[in-house]
């Protein structure tokens, strides 16, 4: 199961700096509550509390699923118009890594001369590829799914989402290529996948 | 050149699981003015219902803090001179 651990930086009346660190943190602990936690500790001292740092991690020879935060991705150009810019949001599932792209059917794309409706046949992946300076890395994409959710404030969008596993946690450019049936066009994306580091305080 | 003394004090405390489950967990120069009974029963009411700690036999959920001492070594420096 994902792991995680927290880290709390102190120092003592001497100036000295101490780490103290905690594993099978609870994953679903508010990030709050676990600064809380590190103050109160640190409290029990003579100690200056220094911060609290939350790693998460997983077990990938074991697990194929991992939970995972990402940035927003911004794709300037996904067809021919340079004029259509879309902002993809990655999302982060609880149980599941996945890299998700937003289409937003309500607009106006070349690719589509549908307005507000799903496409008959949902873009489709042709190939996903990673580059890594670790050469140890192998990244498996296990499944391509294609999900339609409505949103109140946004119409209409579906996304198709990959499942990752990666044998070893560290740094890697995912590129994925997109194509669209209708009008035969393929495009590729990148995205970095990184460790998460949050520091609470 | 005299004697040197220092004092090592640690709070050792045993967190504890729903599976029977329990854990030491330490910290280092705990505050001499630290109330055992209701500094460390307070922290382990917050862990209980924070959810802060799981086991790691099963990830069973910590009920908290089981019982708590202050170690305090007194190591003498001697001088032989």
């Amino acid at each position: 199961m994902p792991k995680t651990s927290i880290i709390i930086n102190s120092q003592d009346t001497l100036g000295k700096s101490t780490q103290r660190s905690f594993t099978d943190v609870n994953p679903k602990a508010q990030n709050s509550d676990l600064a809380t936690f590190g103050q109160r500790l640190t409290a029990m001292t003579s100690n200056v509390h220094g911060g609290t740092i939350r790693i998460d991690k997983t077990d990938c020879d074991n697990e194929t699923k991992s939970n995972r935060t990402f940035t927003k991705f911004m794709v300037t150009k996904w067809n021919e118009s340079a004029s259509q810019v879309n902002v993809y949001q990655l999302e982060n599932n609880e149980n599941e890594l996945t890299v998700k792209l937003a289409t937003d059917t309500s607009k106006s794309y070349s690719l589509s001369a549908r307005m507000g409706t799903t496409f008959d046949t949902p873009p489709y992946i042709t190939d996903l590829s990673f580059s890594s300076a670790d050469t140890d890395l192998s990244v498996t994409a296990s499944t391509y799914t294609w999900h339609t959710a409505e949103y109140s404030n946004a119409g209409l969008r579906e996304c198709w989402a990959v499942n990752l596993v990666m044998s070893r946690i560290v740094p890697c450019t995912v590129t994925a290529t997109i194509c669209f049936d209708e009008t035969d066009t393929c495009n590729a994306y990148e995205r970095t996948l990184t460790w998460t580091v949050t520091e609470l305080e | 050149m005299a004697d040197v003394i220092k004092n090592n004090r640690t709070l050792n405390m045993t967190l504890s699981f729903e599976d029977g489950d329990t854990r030491a967990i330490s910290v280092d120069n705990p505050d001499t003015s630290l109330n055992l009974g209701t500094h460390v029963d307070s922290l382990g009411a917050f862990c209980r219902e924070k959810n802060i700690f799981l086991g790691d036999k099963g990830g069973a959920d910590c009920t908290g803090i089981r019982e708590a001492y202050i170690k305090n070594d007194k190591v003498t420096y001697l001088d032989l001179s």
